[in-house]
């Protein structure tokens, strides 16, 4: 897998991810994925749209994210995932505890109100 | 700091220094001369560059006029009378040689004089004696002969009582007075006193054999304090006519001796080492030829002539570094040869210092450079390092006629390079040794994990519930499960049991992770589950709000932020009724008979654990007689082929859409493992593997299978 951030404005990041969250993917990534959860005192937003699958271990990862962020008080959402993966959100109930976003501007919006 | 602390401090610098300290000290060992046997070595490894490239005659100046056998033969036993000695060198003079030298001494009168004589002969007249006593004696006649021909005489340096008043031809000092430095007798057994006074030269003839070899050869020689050229020097002296020899000389050694402008480079002892050629025949002439002048007078005209003995048994014949034994007089004219031909050897006085510098560098790469290289470099280094070093010393002794000994560096390097390897294999087996011990612990600790791991897998496995052992009487319902953990311990989980008369309690859960902490966490959700189920009352019992209980217990001493996804059931038996409360994980199957299976959609709510607390909302569906769920982990959507494959949702919905509906549960759960097993042939299981069927019979189990 891969992962880079950008900044969006002085309150978000946006972090990409690309390639398949499973058991290596994730661990090629964890480490760098928590770091900037960890530092960075903003809000996030997790771009999925290259991520094609997804298994129990990438939910503990974004879980594991979400909450690191929520306990400093700022806000985390998903954006765009693929089918497979919002339906692996869904299923495992993910998205009654964190965001899930269709596009870009709403994304922004939700997590800065 | 007690004896310890300075122990311990200083043992490292000991150890790094221990070597190259030895090495210094090999190394000055052999500037002092004091290695045991070197000198035997060195001798050895010159001789060897002799014999690999013996010297080439080019000029041929000497001619050795040879009292041989077949001269004892002719003209009698040895000694000669004098007066033929004289002959000779009378038919030797007349050829007009360059200079003669004997190379024989005759310390005693010739008892074969007439005078002589007649004191054997009994009853002589004395009138006779007078007259015979009035010819001259034949020492008298050779004294002649020495006088008119330019002859040199030789004489031994001896240790012990003897004449000291030596004659010899003036010395020229050129540098500092070298006596001191050149070989020393202290008296000579000389020639009778009319002979050594009629020669027009003296020479000393000793050289010092090494165990029957003669490998140096002294140019000067003091005897008391006068200083004597060698038979070659002389000879050269004579030849050209100069009436002193010279000695160039510092204060420390003897640099070299010549005559007129010619000089030969020496040792400090004044001697060289002898550049050897093979034995040659056609350095000889025999004395019987030149006596009886059937000898072509131009071969000895303006030719260095020397005269010996070959006849055996007259003299003890020495040997020559290639190791032929050669009569004394040819060594002399061999030496003659390579001072005409320049090829002397000399071996420089920095020659130690070079090869100090060679024992250096060959002991610094076996003790630093080689522990830094792979074994199987080393030895080609070696054969390289050997070779080259050989070939070195023998090219510089033939082009540059210098004695470097490369066999001392080479034998040391080898023996360092032997001291080492056997050093290291010594202690490679101590290592080995180490090793095998630390292999048999971690054995043993592996076996005694395998042993701990297989008893909680026995603890795992037992404590969830076998369906025969707790339905086995209950008609209303037909019920199988199966847990696999991929590991030997796993995160997956189920449990039924009935919560009263006609209620049957169910779940599956899946906690995220494999192997221990997973088991252990497991362990603790469905233990929880299990009391909040039971302590609450049963017949009020809200499934959403026990969820809810065990999410809050089970979150709140949780720092491996595992979680646990699980669907929980209760079933009515008597009407189908089915409340169910899914937690974030896969949607189970409703299976009727003949029907395809249908996707239980309910969603309750994140995984267990997620969220520190999260109201999970409760679902209902009424199963008909017969129709079964299915619930199951990842471990059978995510089981993985060696084409790296997902089993998937399709291959279970279509497998299960195929079952024969007269199939007992016990049968379907087989069947799934079995498809499983197969697709994934041939690679580790991914994950846990899960599965957990239950069908409604009706309440008075109307429904028959087929049995």
């Amino acid at each position: 897998m891969d992962i880079n951030k950008e900044q969006l404005n002085d309150d978000i990041i946006k972090i990409n991810l690309s390639g398949r969250m499973d058991v290596g993917g994730v661990g090629e990534i964890e480490a760098e994925f928590s770091t900037i959860a960890s530092t960075a005192d903003m809000s996030i937003i997790v771009d999925m749209s290259a991520v094609p699958y997804m298994s129990s271990i990438g939910i503990r990862a974004l879980l594991i994210n979400a909450k690191a962020v929520n306990r400093r008080g700022q806000k985390y959402a998903l954006l765009t995932p693929q089918s497979d993966v919002k339906n692996v959100l869904e299923v495992s109930g993910i998205d009654q505890l964190i965001t899930i976003c269709g596009d870009i501007d709403e994304a922004i919006s939700k997590v800065s109100s | 700091m007690n004896l310890y602390d300075i122990r311990s401090f200083l043992v490292p610098y000991i150890k790094i220094w221990v070597a190259p300290l030895g090495l210094l000290a090999l190394a000055v060992f052999h500037l002092y001369g004091s290695i045991p046997y070197q000198d035997v070595l060195r001798s050895f490894s010159f001789d060897l560059y002799q014999i690999a490239m013996p010297r080439e005659r080019v000029s041929a100046p000497v001619v050795i006029v040879d009292i041989d056998e077949r001269s004892l033969e002719e003209f009698g036993q040895w000694p000669w009378p004098r007066s033929l000695t004289a002959q000779l060198l009378d038919r030797i003079s007349d050829m007009e040689p360059a200079a003669i030298a004997l190379d024989i001494i005759m310390p005693e009168p010739d008892r074969t004089s007439p005078c002589a004589i007649t004191q054997y002969i009994p009853d002589i007249s004395p009138s006779l004696v007078d007259k015979v006593c009035d010819l001259p004696s034949n020492d008298e006649i050779l004294a002649k002969s020495l006088k008119s021909s330019r002859t040199i005489l030789g004489i031994a340096g001896i240790d012990g009582a003897g004449s000291t008043g030596v004659l010899a031809a003036p010395m020229m000092v050129i540098g500092e007075e070298p006596r001191k430095l050149m070989r020393h007798f202290s008296s000579a057994l000389m020639n009778v006193e009319g002979l050594d006074k009629a020669a027009a030269g003296h020479a000393i003839l000793s050289a010092d054999m090494e165990r029957g070899v003669i490998r140096r050869i002294p140019l000067v020689a003091r005897i008391g304090e006068t200083v004597l050229p060698s038979l070659s020097l002389e000879t050269l002296r004579l030849a050209s006519g100069s009436p002193v020899f010279k000695v160039k000389s510092s204060l420390e050694r003897i640099e070299a001796v010549g005559v007129g402008d010619l000089f030969i480079p020496t040792q400090k002892d004044g001697t060289i080492w002898v550049n050897y050629s093979h034995h040659d025949p056609s350095r000889f002439v025999s004395a019987a030829e030149i006596l009886k002048g059937s000898f072509d007078p131009d071969e000895l005209n303006r030719k260095l002539v020397l005269v010996g003995f070959s006849g055996l048994g007259l003299v003890d014949f020495p040997s020559t570094a290639l190791g032929e034994r050669v009569p004394g007089v040819e060594i002399h004219a061999q030496v003659l040869e390579s001072i005409f031909d320049g090829t002397t050897l000399i071996r420089p006085h920095w020659a130690l210092w070079l090869e100090a510098v060679m024992i250096m560098l060959f002991g610094l790469l076996v003790i630093w450079g080689f522990p830094r290289i792979k074994a199987w470099v080393q030895v080609p280094i070696v054969v390289l390092v050997t070779v080259l070093s050989g070939a070195a010393g023998l090219m510089v002794f033939h082009q540059m006629y210098l004695l470097i000994d490369v066999a001392s560096p080479i034998i040391i390097f080898i023996i360092l390079y032997t001291a080492m390897l056997s050093d290291s294999l010594t202690r490679g087996e101590d290592h080995i040794e180490v090793l095998e011990d630390d292999i048999r612990v971690q054995q043993e600790e592996a076996a005694k994990i395998q042993g701990e791991m297989a008893a909680a897998k026995r603890f795992q496995m037992g404590i969830v519930p076998d369906a025969k052992e707790t339905f086995g009487n209950e008609r209303r319902i037909d019920i199988a499960a199966r847990m696999e953990p991929a590991k030997m311990v796993g995160g997956d989980l189920y449990d039924f049991f009935m919560l009263d008369e006609h209620r049957l309690f169910f779940l599956l859960g899946d906690v995220c992770g494999k192997g221990v902490p997973a088991s252990l966490f497991m362990v603790i959700s469905k233990t929880l589950c299990k009391s909040i189920a039971l302590r609450d009352d049963a017949d009020n019992l809200d499934l959403g709000v026990m969820v809810r209980q065990a999410n809050k217990e089970i979150a709140r001493d949780n720092p491996e932020m595992l979680f646990v996804t699980a669907f929980v059931g209760v079933l009515d038996l008597r009407d189908g009724e089915l409340t169910y409360c899914n937690a974030g994980h896969e949607r189970p199957f409703i299976v009727s008979p003949g029907g395809q299976p249908v996707e239980l959609s309910g969603a309750s709510g994140p995984p267990i654990s997620t969220a520190d607390d999260f109201v999970y909302k409760t679902f209902t569906y009424s199963l008909l007689k017969g129709e079964f769920l299915c619930i199951f982990s990842d471990g059978i959507t995510e089981a993985t082929s060696v084409a790296i494959e997902l089993f998937g949702n399709e291959r279970l919905v279509s497998l299960l859409s195929t079952i024969d509906e007269s199939s007992d549960t016990e049968v379907i759960v087989d069947l799934v493992c079995q498809k499983v097993h197969d697709f994934a042939k041939g690679r580790d299981p991914a994950d846990d593997l899960t599965i957990l069927i239950v069908r409604w019979m009706g309440s008075d189990n109307e429904y028959m299978i087929n049995q």
